[in-house]
């Protein structure tokens, strides 16, 4: 039975009406949504305490179990801040003497930080860290950005004031500011750390001096974490009651970090022998490479495909793996069956809940690639071999002679770097005829 | 007056509407394109005031002080100036349609398309006035859906034509109509996560980044399967059937460009130890070929929203007219006022 025309009208007529009440609600709802996710509650760029860093010290370890109250964590918050301000207002700490900070200008941290843009259309760019880098090395310098998780490796982290491709001796000690640049300017071959040859030197300068500011920064806050605070609870940080005594302390401690930077020169590089790259030399280098006083095939393996030894793990792990009682020899990422059942792995599970990436085992570099990721120049390799890559690329101890039992003289370290270098047009090489197996090294 | 005469009087009606449609929609790829090259190049606060461009009003901001500038000002400039000319555009559309005797949800869908293209730009002079990633992700959100709903306009606005052959199925359209429904849903949520992904807060944990990634991938398989779903449902729809053919290459595009953007981005974590050339590859930030291939998958991302609101759409007016009892029409403007 057909329905009165009038009835109809009216169902129609509320059809529409609910379909503009749906509709207008929709409309308030992402209204809503967009004032939520953008201006409400907008807060201006901040530092983040080192969560990772901070929870390694509670941890038990040999020291005991050392915590940080929530005040205290506060105070060095605060005391950061004081000294180094914000991502949108960088500045230097206050040092009595201000010319050990020469290697930091203000002018080019300013430029580095802060939102993308530029003021005037002839005038610089200005943001850059936010621009290039923070989305894989973070706005704390943490190497953890948001894509770090898919990186390989790991992008850097600047806070322990660790570097790997760089011209200094010992492995504490900061890079120089070409070597920074160098890294910037070339990038790192096989990794998603890219060159910037696009960027013109002023910016690369800036960039140069941030990624050193917050080096420093880190460098800094760890000190405040293991050191300073714990005494007595990061009460005497407090920035209500300063005690003047250890704010001068806290200064003085700052600039003799900030002196390591200042102090960081390139090591002397000698001049190869006469007959370096001949056939005897390549042998030599061959020796030393196979043999016990260089270890090279150790870890990259007699064949020098990098398939040595696999248990190595880079600083930046060390750091939080420590206190979870997870060393070197005792990891055994392949070995999912009990590990999964080992209440370290609950440990480092805290950790990555605080920020920590995944831990991963460093794979030793295939020599025969002919790809270097510190610099293919002999001089670089030269370095490599010397200076060795923080804690887990062992350095070569200078020797007095060739005969001496440990160490390599630099005629030696150039007979290495001579045999690497030809390593991409060798045969794979024969076995060593030594058998040697992990528990036998040195 | 026979059904058919109605449609061509209507027509008549339509054809400076459609004209102008299908110029907005040609005029609003390339500024998709321009506004990618925006996000790739990271120059959205390049220029820091708006509407004005350096406190100059942005028509009259000297010509040679732009093309002699830096490059992230000539993009976002640039992207600005096509912004009003497509602002312009379907104003004119808007004005032409609404002196038309044409169908009051025609009119209606063009006020919606003059509504969502000053939203648009809105939009992005919030995103410059207040410094926001958010509202650049809303308004790089915005921009394909604007782009899509023109090439719709298009769709309804066609000449009706008769194909000449035998009218498709009605299950064989409806099944049409219902997988290009969700093949364009599938593709919009893509360029979604793409955005978010492109506008990634610095802040934000790097799970968060991997589970995007990965959303991002599922989709594309879901969008791999709908087109191979839609090649073989098209299979006997003249109407669509190389719209579907050209739905899959720029898929197969899309993909190749997708690999090609990680590649340049992130490099290949797994497997650049294995292989020779890429252990030794560096990769070049800001370099033209990343630059291009980005903002090319951003770009495609768009096109093959808006193909599948076109193949969608041809789709329902294939159903309209087999209800009218009108065959062989591929438009849908031929309902009378």
């Amino acid at each position: 039975m057909r329905r009165p025309v009038t009835e109809m009208n009216r169902d129609t007529k509320h059809r529409t009406v609910r379909c503009r009440g749906t509709l207008c609600l929709w409309l308030w709802s992402a209204a809503c949504a967009v004032l939520v996710m953008t201006g409400c509650g907008a807060e201006p760029a901040r530092f983040s305490l080192n969560l990772v860093h901070l929870h390694s010290q509670d941890a038990p370890d040999e020291k005991g179990q050392v915590t940080l109250s929530p005040a205290a964590r506060q105070n060095i918050a605060t005391v950061l801040d004081a000294l180094y301000g914000t991502p949108d207002a960088p500045r230097l700490p206050p040092l009595p003497e201000p010319e050990v900070l020469n290697f930091l200008e203000i002018s080019k941290l300013q430029r580095a930080a802060g939102p993308t843009g530029r003021d005037d259309p002839q005038g610089g760019e200005r943001g850059l860290y936010r621009k290039h880098c923070i989305h894989c090395h973070g706005a704390n310098g943490d190497g953890a950005g948001p894509t770090a998780q898919y990186l390989n490796p790991y992008p850097r982290d600047y806070r322990m004031g660790l570097f790997k491709f760089k011209s200094t001796e010992g492995t504490d000690t900061p890079p120089t500011h070409e070597d920074l640049k160098r890294v910037l300017v070339e990038g790192v071959p096989g990794t998603a750390m890219p060159s910037f040859k696009v960027l013109d030197d002023g910016e690369i300068e800036a960039l140069v001096h941030y990624v050193k500011y917050l080096a420093l920064r880190g460098q800094t806050e760890r000190l405040l974490v293991e050191e300073l605070a714990p005494e007595v609870d990061g009460r005497y940080l407090d920035p209500q009651n300063v005690v003047e005594e250890r704010k001068i302390e806290l200064l003085e401690t700052v600039a003799t970090l900030a002196g390591t930077w200042q102090a960081a020169v390139a090591s002397e590089v000698p001049p190869p022998p006469a007959n370096w790259e001949d056939a005897a030399s390549i042998a030599r280098g061959r020796e030393l490479f196979m043999g016990k006083k260089a270890l090279c095939s150790s870890c990259h393996g007699d064949s020098a495909l990098g398939d040595g030894n696999r248990d190595i793990f880079d600083d930046w792990t060390k750091d939080f793996m420590g206190p979870t009682g997870v060393n070197v020899s005792s990891y055994a990422p392949l070995r999912l069956s009990t590990w999964n059942e080992d209440p370290r792995k609950v440990l480092l599970e805290e950790f990555y809940a605080r920020g920590a990436l995944k831990v991963r085992p460093l794979k030793p570099r295939n020599l025969r690639r002919g790809v270097y990721r510190g610099g293919r120049r002999p001089v670089d390799l030269f370095r490599r071999v010397r200076n060795g890559i923080l804690n887990y690329m062992p350095y070569a101890e200078k020797a007095d002679s060739a005969d001496a039992i440990k160490g390599l003289i630099d005629d030696d370290v150039w007979h290495v770097v001579a045999y690497v270098r030809s390593l991409p047009y060798e045969k794979i090489t024969e076995p060593s005829e030594e058998i040697r197996f992990q528990r036998d090294l040195p | 007056m026979s059904g058919f005469e109605l449609q061509i009087e209507d027509w008549q009606q339509r054809r400076w509407p459609h004209r102008l449609a299908v110029t907005v929609t040609c005029a609003t790829f390339p500024l998709i394109w321009v506004g990618g090259l925006v996000t790739t190049t990271d120059a959205g606060m390049a220029v820091p005031d708006w509407p004005s461009t350096f406190g100059y009003n942005l028509l009259l901001y000297p010509w040679q002080t732009w093309i002699s500038g830096p490059w992230d000002v000539f993009i976002e400039h640039g992207h600005r100036l096509l912004g009003i000319v497509v602002g312009v555009l379907t104003l004119a559309l808007s004005a032409v349609t609404l002196r038309s005797a044409v169908p009051r949800w025609l009119k209606t869908s063009v006020i919606l398309a003059l509504v969502g293209v000053i939203a648009q730009g809105g939009l992005g002079g919030m995103r410059v006035l207040l410094d926001q990633r958010t509202l650049a992700f809303l308004h790089g959100c915005l921009g394909p859906a604007f782009f899509a709903y023109c090439a719709g306009l298009c769709v309804v606005m066609a000449r009706p034509g008769s194909t000449g052959q035998a009218a498709p199925a009605a299950q064989a359209v409806r099944k049409l109509w219902r997988v290009a429904l969700a093949a364009a849903v599938v593709s919009y949520l893509q360029l979604i996560v793409g955005g978010y992904l492109r506008h990634v807060h610095y802040g934000t944990v790097p799970r968060m980044f991997q589970i995007a990634v990965l959303f991002h991938l599922l989709g594309a398989v879901a969008l791999i399967g709908y087109s191979l779903v839609l090649l073989r449902v098209a299979k006997g729809i003249t109407a669509v059937r190389w719209t579907t053919r050209g739905l899959c290459l720029l898929i197969l595009v899309q993909i190749g460009l997708g690999v090609g953007t990680w590649f340049l981005k992130y490099a290949v974590p797994l497997v650049s130890e294995d292989w020779s050339w890429l252990a030794g590859y560096t990769l070049q930030a800001g370099s033209l070929s990343q630059a291009v291939t980005v903002t090319s998958h951003v770009a495609i991302g768009s096109l093959i929203l808006a193909t599948t609101v076109l193949i969608a759409v041809r789709a329902g007016c294939l159903l309209r007219s087999a209800a009218s009892e009108v065959p062989q029409l591929a438009s849908c403007g031929e309902v009378p006022v």
